[in-house]
């Protein structure tokens, strides 16, 4: 997912430039000129000095020979999102069907999205989700999303 | 003394010595691992010690520090794939030796001096933090000011090829920062009416979200291929290979220590760069620079103890100044405030035993480093054998589980998702990390230092160089930035040779 340099400028410009516009909407602190939207509009300046250079570069460059992005294969999008896909389906899930089912049914997918077989992908599924609840729950006594397992569980 | 003691009966507790023993072998396993990396361990552990007593909280964090950072010649010397970025100098020399049918005098060397490294950096963290805490009590905002600036330059500065790459990197930190409510005002920043939003964006899941994350992400794009199985020779006369090393090695070991630890101290320097500026300056001494890169054991030995040392050297500011020098003390210090242990001048009387424990807690890390190291050596090859298919799903899961346990909400999983991906795209575009996490912990300290100045001198920036520390420090910032730009104009074309290093 490498950007090309015109598509980093123009992101790193557009940054800056939604911080600025979104900070002048922040009040002043009484009797100075310097308030909560100070800092914030001077990160978003260094945002549109760094995206200007970089456009400046961008456009010099042009012509030689350009950077093209690492060939990923087909379906690469689909991949990059699989990760981001299965933490937030957790985070949907777990609440309803609690932590032990969710956790491994998580590790399950991914461990075969990365080519595990299946029965081993099974065993360490189950044993994540188990490993995880003794040490988060047991150990440390932390609060995990609860479901009919845990319930039943006590 | 007393706080020596007192430090040193909160250590000798069955909890701790536990729990350090256990970070050590976690931290060894982590840092076999290649492409995870030491900081990666310690955002992965994070969630672990919130839940435990302030001294084996850190103590686990400076066990696993240190090991990790050892461990990552592990696969660096048996498959030239440097575990961690800090073992990178010299892997080349380790393979050599490795190739040549030697790799026992390849880590020999490397454990040994790491050893060594650290004791020699925790020791020198005993002496100097406390006279920097002594000299320290005098800083006022603006001092602590400038100190933060200072260190976020630096980080700019040694960010690797580009220049421009690294202060986009401390600005995506900065604005992370800036998240949640005002200090000056109370005026909630950029939380688009979320609640979740309005203490900041949490550290912890940040942290997860950016090292653990980002690497499951890269790995599930990369083509699953495995990688080249070690060489299967046994490692002979090991223990004699390593006391020989030590005793060839004395004096380049000591300097390589002293040099770490100065430069670990340094903000924004840490480890790696202490690994190769110890590699380098040990080539330039050396009676045999020819061997360097074809397998010298000088040169692992000079930059594995710098790389150890330093892990210690970046200790001193983040306690004594709460400036941390790395990501890994960014994260320590973000733990040590949670656990109510203030990082500042003042720390060693607020907090004297605890800081003690923590201290010898870190040189028996070390010292346990010497058995533990020795064991994860003879059984590298088994560590190194765990595919990632089996590896990218456990990372995954005690990441979202370890956010979720830290927030107690489900607010938290988000932000290991959104962030994960944000690291994952810098990576993708060579914008590196450091300077972001350095920015998220100092944005704060910058900013809050800056408006108690401004109310303070009324308005005049000339406050700013008033007092003569403070001028020094600023004065010093503007060289820092001179040279910043210097180099950027006039190495314009060439960015090859640090590119390489990065």
């Amino acid at each position: 997912m490498t950007l090309s340099p015109l598509a980093l400028a123009l992101l790193t410009l557009a940054i800056g430039i939604v911080v600025i516009g979104h900070s002048r909407g922040f009040p002043l602190m009484g009797g100075m000129s310097y308030g909560p939207a100070f800092f914030p509009v001077l990160i978003g300046a260094g945002f549109v000095l760094c995206g200007l250079i970089l456009l400046g570069q961008a456009v010099l460059a042009r012509g030689g020979p350009g950077v093209s992005a690492k060939p990923r294969g087909r379906r690469a999008g689909l991949r990059l999102m699989i990760i981001p896909a299965v933490i937030l389906g957790y985070a949907v899930v777990s609440p309803v069907a609690g932590f032990l089912p969710t956790t491994a049914i998580a590790a399950l997918v991914t461990a075969l999205f990365f080519g595990l077989r299946p029965l081993s992908a099974l065993v360490l599924a189950g044993a994540t989700a188990v490993a995880l609840f003794v040490l988060f729950q047991g150990a440390l006594r932390v609060p995990l999303p609860v479901g009919p397992l845990e319930r039943w569980l006590g | 003394m007393d706080n020596f003691f007192q430090g040193l009966t909160l250590v000798l507790q069955p909890d701790v010595l536990s729990v350090i023993f256990l970070a050590s072998l976690y931290g060894l396993v982590i840092g076999a691992l290649p492409g995870l990396t030491a900081t990666m361990s310690i955002a992965l552990l994070v969630p672990v010690t919130f839940f435990l007593d302030p001294v084996p909280a850190i103590a686990a964090i400076t066990a696993t520090t240190a090991s990790a950072i050892f461990a990552g010649d592990i696969p660096g010397a048996l498959l030239r794939i440097p575990g961690t970025p800090a073992s990178a100098a010299y892997a080349e020399d380790a393979y050599a030796l490795t190739v040549a049918g030697r790799p026992e005098a390849a880590l020999g060397a490397s454990l040994i001096a790491s050893v060594a490294g650290g004791v020699v950096g925790v020791i020198l963290l005993m002496i100097f933090a406390p006279a920097l805490a002594r000299f320290a009590v005098q800083f006022s905002s603006v001092e602590y000011f400038w100190l933060a600036v200072l260190g976020l330059s630096c980080a700019v500065a040694v960010s690797g090829d580009s220049l421009l790459r690294g202060a986009i990197s401390l600005l995506i930190g900065l604005l992370i920062s800036t998240v949640g409510i005002d200090i000056a005002t109370g005026y909630p920043r950029f939380t688009f009416g979320s609640i979740h939003l309005l203490s900041g964006i949490s550290f912890i899941p940040a942290m997860i979200g950016i090292f653990a994350v980002s690497q499951v992400i890269r790995a599930a794009l990369a083509r699953p291929g495995e990688a080249p199985p070690p060489p299967s020779r046994g490692l002979p006369d090991l223990m004699g290979t390593m006391w020989r090393a030590l005793v060839r090695f004395r004096l380049t070991i000591l300097r390589s220590s002293l040099i770490g630890n100065l430069l670990g101290a340094l903000p924004g320097a840490g480890a790696d760069i202490a690994a190769w500026v110890a590699y380098s300056l040990s080539r330039l001494v050396s009676r045999s620079p020819g061997t360097y890169g074809k397998g010298s054991e000088e040169g692992i030995a000079a930059g594995g103890a710098a790389n150890n040392s330093a892990v210690a050297g970046a200790w001193t500011p983040a306690l004594v100044l709460g400036i941390p020098g790395d990501s890994i003390t960014a994260i320590a210090v973000g733990v040590m405030m949670m656990k109510g242990i203030t990082p500042g001048p003042r720390v060693f009387i607020t907090d004297g035993p605890e800081v003690y424990a923590i201290f010898l807690g870190f040189l028996l890390a070390n010292l346990l480093l010497l058995p533990l190291g020795f064991l994860a050596i003879k059984l590298a090859r088994h560590i190194l054998s765990v595919p990632q298919a089996v590896l990218m799903p456990v990372i995954l899961m005690f990441s979202i589980t370890g956010a979720y346990a830290v927030d107690n909400a489900m607010f938290a999983i988000g932000i290991i998702a959104v962030l994960g991906l944000v690291a994952f795209m810098m990576e993708e575009n060579r914008i590196p990390f450091a300077p972001a996490i350095l920015g998220i912990v100092l944005g704060a300290v910058v900013e809050k230092n800056f408006l108690i100045t401004m109310i303070k001198t009324q308005g005049s920036l000339a406050g700013f160089f008033d007092r003569p520390l403070a001028a020094v420090l600023g004065g010093l910032t503007l060289v820092v930035w001179t040279l910043i730009l210097a180099r950027s104009v006039l190495r314009r074309a060439p960015a090859s040779e640090r590119m390489t290093h990065d």
